[in-house]
Order: C-alpha cells, then sequence, then structure tokens
C-alpha cells in the first residue's frame, strides 16, 4: 500500500502540473436566442394543431409493470 | 432567516446573460405553456403562476451559468437547453390547477404533460406533423408512454434528460444510415 503522505504529494504535484485535468464540453455551440429559439416555438405551435399531435394527447401513461 | 450571504440579487446572471435574452426567453416559455394550455382546453382550469415561471427562468440560469463557468464556454448546446429547461419546468411547475377535477388525472400531471409535448417537439424538429407508421406505433407509443412515466414518476435530472434526447437523436442518426446500406 502507498504511503498517504507519499500519495497526497503525488496528488498535489499532478494538479500543479496540469496532468490531472478538467474534461472540459466543447465551445463551439451556436447562441439558440438568436438563431433557433422563435424557430423552435413556431415548431411547436405548429405541432399542437397537427394531427400527430392528437394521437399524442390520447397517448395513456405507461402502467408500471415491473420492468 | 439571516445568513453571511452578501446578496440576495441576481444581478450576476443577468450581467452574464444579458435583460435581452433572459426576457425574451421567459416570454417564449410563457407563449409554450400558453399553447399548451389552449390545445388542452385548459383555459379557465389551469393557468401560468408567473411568480412559478419567474423561478424557474431564473433557476434555469443559475445551473447554467454555473454550468459555462465551469467548462468556460460561451453557449451551450441546443440538447442540454432544452434538457435544462425541461427539468426546471418539471421541478418548479409553474402550470397551476385553478379548477380541481379530481377524476382528471391527466390533469393532476399537466406540468408533465407539457414537459412531454415540449421534448417530444424538440426531438421531431422540423417534423412536426409526421404521423407514426401503424407498423412503428408500438414502439413509438411505449416511447411517449414511457417518457411520461418517467417524467411523473421517476427522479429526473437535468443529465438524465439530456442523456435521453442525445440517444434518441443518435438513434434518428443510426436509422438513416442504416437505410443507405
Amino acid at each position: 500500500m502507498t504511503n498517504s503522505k507519499e500519495s497526497a504529494k503525488n496528488f498535489s504535484m499532478l494538479l500543479e502540473e496540469g496532468i490531472i485535468r478538467k474534461n472540459l464540453l466543447p465551445n463551439t455551440a451556436e447562441d439558440y436566442s438568436k438563431v433557433q429559439e422563435k424557430n423552435d416555438l413556431a415548431q411547436y405551435k405548429k405541432f399542437m394543431q397537427s394531427f400527430a399531435y392528437d394521437d399524442i394527447k390520447e397517448c395513456r401513461v405507461r402502467d408500471y409493470n415491473g420492468d | 432567516m439571516e445568513t453571511n450571504s452578501t446578496s440576495y440579487d441576481y444581478s450576476d446572471i443577468l450581467r452574464a446573460f444579458g435583460k435581452d435574452k433572459i426576457e425574451q426567453r421567459y416570454e417564449i416559455l410563457h407563449e409554450y405553456l400558453v399553447t399548451f394550455i389552449k390545445r388542452h382546453k385548459y383555459e379557465g382550469k389551469v393557468d401560468i403562476a408567473d411568480s412559478v415561471l419567474n423561478q424557474a427562468v431564473v433557476d434555469y440560469f443559475a445551473d447554467i451559468h454555473r454550468l459555462k463557468n465551469f467548462h468556460h464556454i460561451e453557449a451551450i448546446n441546443f440538447v442540454k437547453i432544452h434538457a435544462y429547461t425541461a427539468y426546471w419546468i418539471l421541478r418548479r411547475k409553474p402550470l397551476q390547477i385553478i379548477e380541481d377535477d379530481p377524476s382528471d388525472l391527466d390533469r393532476a400531471f399537466v406540468n408533465e404533460r407539457f414537459v412531454a409535448s415540449y421534448l417530444l417537439q424538440y426531438l421531431r424538429g422540423n417534423y412536426t406533423d409526421v404521423i407514426i407508421l401503424e407498423s412503428e406505433r408500438p414502439a413509438y407509443y411505449e416511447f411517449v408512454k414511457n417518457l411520461e412515466y418517467y417524467l411523473r414518476y421517476r427522479t429526473v435530472t437535468p443529465q438524465m434528460l439530456e442523456t435521453m434526447l442525445e440517444a434518441y437523436k443518435a438513434g434518428m442518426a443510426f436509422e438513416r444510415s442504416a437505410e443507405q446500406q
């Protein structure tokens, strides 16, 4: 088993030297408010008026069957 | 109750996102809810509690603010936006029953039903009015029912919703690829 003090020092060294790193999300998304937000609302309004939603609206919640 | 906190306001959120973006998001979410109420003929039975929607919107932006700070990103992707919005609507429940009907279970779960419609449409994208093929109905409607069950009874997190949305989109991508081969 490793020595606690040495392990802590090693951990601290890895942090300081940037060897342990964050996995960052990509910074590539567009600005939703500018490019898509109003379009999504328009599509939602269309969906709510569609025959497709008639069926979904009548879709009862699933009965729990122990799956 | 007094705490040691020095500030209770959301000025940092306002600074980070800007008044216009927050106002636009609020207005659009409000319109989604109005559309849902009308479609289900819930006028006079269900209303939007502005105080609750206020909190849902501010919680959403505060949550996203933390996420963006941690990852040093300017804008989050659209899947995350929908997952986190759905989560906070579900958590806060801005649709409130103003005329009760104990025999109407759907009304009791009106916020969950709204969130399901919001997510289902997001997954449809441009295909708003596609009618599911007769042969595919069992699979699709089982998904719809399962989604409603999950939103009503399971522990919901934005990360799980995000994974569900990503999985659905990946499934569509796989299907398209399989059709080409």
